[in-house]
């Protein structure tokens, strides 16, 4: 396959194209804020083509482990025990996007079923690596987009 | 606009201009402002002279983030026209199923006016301070609305528990439109019931206060309220947790500015008291006022997922989403109820 050019610099040279040549020439206002939202999409998925399989890994492998040890320290947890179950028979070696995304999207389901656990049942240090497990998940997700301006509004 | 659909406008106007004549359509222009529906601003002429309106239609099925209810909001503005003490731009006609104007629109007077936004983006921190007082009055308006005023369609909830309860319980159920399993819902909903803030009365809530959505009137002065198509009753403590939210990723915030002035005439107008509200309950309503619009985000960009539609301004939401996610742990610390640095 090709891999140079880089999925992210082919993403960034559709960007280019489309605010220096395409943009001047547009007049209708909902075409350029169209044409806006574009460029902003565009720059969101360079970093997130670079990053996301890695990203859903660390971040499922840091759930699973903090869901492990609820687990261990609340027997009687039964929710995040089921939870933990699903995502460790989805959870496979593949690196290909859908079987990635498909063991990070049994995370998330993990990671609610600690959050429930925790908030309603758990000890302070249970709501904390909740915390930081979403705040993980925020990092990453910030990475992606940076800062965000919502753009035509007046 | 086509050709027909001017056509349509013109024809329209025709049988609603009390015998003037043939209409004819000038200068129609479509309003970006907005991410849901489709505005547009226009003059007409006919033999009593010329005249500006707004349009606010339905757009294309899959084109905007919120699936609102045109009839629901007409019914809303009609009520609040009539009872008169939040001031509206005057809403005059209405296309109930888009058989005239080919989708379901109303059409309202047009104000010579800038928006609140507008104004505080050329201004800065010391002269915006002359918006917070009028502000504080506008937003009161709405809050200090008769609630038997509102017409049937619009819903009350029994008490503000049974409320809230139902506004906990819909962060669990909204995971089930989603295209994902995504966490943050069940996160928030499991926060907002173990923090709960003071109850307060029900009233009338606008449901997108924002500065794009206040308009100041040149010559009046006056604040007009516009984009009612989330309003409901509910606690107004939403509305002012949602201008923080609206603002953050659309400075500068006229409020957060001048917080405290704003605050204080604010309860001085709706007899809301300091315990009610505060930066740390508004803090609170900051992540509750977001799930209308949140829920509507995640229904919308699962139908991209789902392969049920392309529009560029859905595909543009799932930058917003992770800004609103950043907004809610924000807002949790706060309240007081995240930790501050869990690095």
């Amino acid at each position: 396959m090709i891999a140079r050019p880089t999925t992210p610099q082919l993403l960034q040279t559709i960007k280019a194209e489309l605010n220096d040549k395409i943009a001047p020439a547009l007049t209708d206002p909902t075409h350029i804020v169209a044409v806006q939202m574009m460029s902003s999409i565009l720059d969101a998925l360079s970093v997130r083509t670079a990053h996301e399989i890695a990203w859903m890994i660390d971040e499922a492998n840091a759930t699973e482990t903090a869901a492990a040890d609820y687990v261990a320290a609340h027997p009687d947890a039964r929710g995040v025990a089921a939870a933990l179950a699903a995502y460790r028979s989805v959870h496979s070696s593949s690196l290909h996007l859908a079987d990635v995304g498909a063991a990070y999207d049994s995370a998330a389901e993990l990671l609610s079923c600690l959050a429930d656990a925790a908030f309603s049942g758990g000890t302070a240090a249970d709501v904390r690596t909740v915390e930081r497990l979403v705040e993980q998940r925020l990092g990453n997700e910030l990475t992606i987009v940076g800062n965000f301006q919502a753009v035509g509004r007046d | 606009m086509s050709e027909e659909n001017i056509a349509r406008l013109s024809a329209f106007l025709g049988k609603r201009n009390g015998g003037a004549g043939a209409v004819t359509i000038h200068d129609y222009t479509p309003i970006t402002g907005g991410y849901s529906r489709a505005m547009s601003r226009f003059w007409a002429q006919d033999a009593n002279g010329r005249k500006g309106y707004v349009m606010r239609a339905d757009p294309p099925p899959g084109q905007s983030i919120l699936d609102t209810d045109r009839t629901y909001e007409w019914e809303l503005l009609s009520a609040l026209d009539s009872e008169g003490s939040v001031r509206i731009p005057k809403p005059l006609w209405f296309d109930p199923t888009g058989a005239e104007l080919g989708s379901p629109a109303f059409i309202s007077e047009n104000l010579e006016c800038d928006s609140l936004h507008m104004l505080t983006q050329k201004g800065n921190v010391e002269s915006n301070r002359q918006y917070t007082r009028r502000l504080a009055e506008a937003i009161a308006s709405v809050h200090n609305f008769p609630l038997d005023r509102l017409p049937a369609g619009v819903r009350r909830p029994r008490s503000w528990s049974d409320y809230l309860d139902e506004c906990i319980a819909s962060w669990r159920t909204a995971e089930a439109a989603h295209a994902e399993h995504e966490p943050f819902l069940r996160v928030v909903a499991a926060w907002l019931d173990a923090h709960r803030p003071p109850e307060t009365p029900l009233r009338l809530v606008h449901g997108d206060f924002q500065g794009p959505n206040v308009l100041v009137q040149h010559g009046t002065g006056n604040y007009h309220m516009i984009d009612w198509e989330l309003a409901h009753v509910g606690d107004p403590r939403e509305d002012l947790g949602w201008w923080v939210l609206a603002h953050l990723s659309m400075p500068p915030d006229a409020i957060e500015d001048d917080k405290d002035s704003f605050l204080a005439h604010y309860r001085e107008l709706t007899g809301l008291s300091e315990e009610v509200v505060n930066p740390a309950t508004i803090a609170y309503f900051t992540v509750q006022s977001s799930a209308g619009v949140f829920f509507n985000l995640i229904k919308m960009t699962s139908r991209i997922a789902n392969g049920e539609t392309m529009g560029s301004s859905v595909a543009y939401m799932t930058n917003a989403m992770p800004f609103i996610h950043s907004t809610w742990i924000t807002s949790m610390r706060l309240a007081g109820h995240w930790t501050k640095d869990n690095a």
